[in-house]
């Protein structure tokens, strides 16, 4: 019989809650399926290993997010090379992708979020993501280890940069 | 299509994404993955032990052969140094962050990594180059010996190579710190 360690238990509990998250997160780190897939069992290895050390000195749910874009990050640095990474403030000058006509609008917007999230350099890309997810700013904060006021600056550059690439994608040329 | 997507829809469009939630995978898989993983690093480790075991008997060969003293000597270094290189390798190797330091906050995490890197480039010279030049430099000088033709082309070639190795790994880590001190000021409340 298999004994159920609170390490697996923790790691159960963790996927149960967050796979939905988990799953998003990996689609924001890796646009190649295989590559993605790779990025998937490598999280749920990090994520195992780690919770042997989880002692509850922070939210399970924090935990999970701080584990994921590490493991995201590292893995777009070891995969890096195949494009080049863009700060927030760069990436403001970006032109924009063409149309897919093939594409269902929703489906198309979708895209275009991904597109720009897959240029960003990691920390910016960390943000973005978090911001996606919805999180609020004290639960960014509390993750990036960032400063609450840099996070405030961070998601309202993160805001005027949807809008303002997502109008633009939309403009016709 | 509608002309302007709100930048606050953005999120309820990620979020309604449809993609799969990942599954829980069995224990036993896990464990077995961490093993594989285990074992690539230390296949990975031996590759390392078995070219400087494949090179160090070639020194041994020419301390042997070589009469000139200088020659065993350079020789005989160069297998000590590159002893030295290959115990430097596996003590680096093995101080790889622990899983639970991927729980550290982002920024933590991310520093920490650019700084490994930029002390493991800042220190390439003195555990990559250094251990092997007292004894390459020795061997050349005892060849030149016994061949009885002074050549310093030879180690102006020699020192220039060594010299560009160093200054590239320097820039490599200047460069990565550059990226740690734009990372220090995100922490400090007063500096947005």
């Amino acid at each position: 019989m298999t004994v159920t360690t609170p390490q697996d238990q923790l790691y159960r509990q963790a996927i149960a809650a967050h796979g939905a998250e988990l799953a998003r997160c990996c689609h924001g780190y890796e646009r190649d399926p295989a590559l993605r897939q790779e990025l998937q069992q490598e999280l749920h290895l990090a994520l195992w290993q780690s919770l042997a050390g989880f002692r509850g000195d922070c939210s399970l749910r924090t935990w999970v997010y701080r584990v994921a874009h590490n493991v995201g990050t590292r893995h777009v640095q070891q995969h890096a090379g195949k494009g080049q990474m863009l700060e927030l403030d760069e990436i403001v000058e970006l032109a924009d992708e063409r149309h897919d006509p093939g594409h269902t609008e929703r489906r198309l917007d979708l895209q275009r979020v991904l597109a720009l999230v897959h240029r960003l350099a990691p920390l910016d890309r960390e943000l973005m993501l978090l911001y996606l997810e919805e999180l609020d700013a004290a639960s960014i904060a509390d993750i990036t280890g960032l400063s609450a006021r840099n996070v405030a600056t961070k998601i309202h550059r993160i805001k005027a940069l949807l809008a303002s690439q997502m109008n633009a994608m939309r403009s016709p040329r | 299509m509608n002309p302007h997507l709100p930048e606050d829809d953005a999120p309820s469009l990620w979020r309604g994404q449809a993609v799969p939630p990942l599954q829980p995978l069995p224990p036993e898989q896990l464990a077995e993955q961490a093993t594989k993983l285990q074992r690539s690093i230390s296949r990975r480790n031996r590759r390392e032990t078995v070219v400087a075991v494949l090179v160090a008997p070639v020194f041994l060969l020419y301390a042997w052969v070589f009469p000139h003293w200088l020659t065993k000597l350079g020789a005989l270094l160069c297998v000590a140094g590159l002893g030295v290189l290959l115990w430097q390798l596996h003590r680096r190797a093995s101080a790889r962050p622990l899983p639970e330091a991927l729980a550290g906050s982002l920024l933590g995490f991310h520093r920490s990594e650019l700084a490994r890197q930029r002390d493991a480039l800042r220190a390439a010279w003195l555990w990559y180059v250094a251990p092997l030049v007292p004894g390459m430099t020795l061997f050349l000088c005892g060849r030149q010996i016994e061949i009885g033709v002074w050549q310093p082309g030879v180690f102006v070639f020699v020192a220039l190579v060594t010299g560009g190795v160093v200054l590239l790994n320097l820039y490599a880590a200047h460069r990565l710190q550059r990226q740690i001190d734009k990372l220090d000021p995100l922490t400090r409340e007063d500096n947005p």
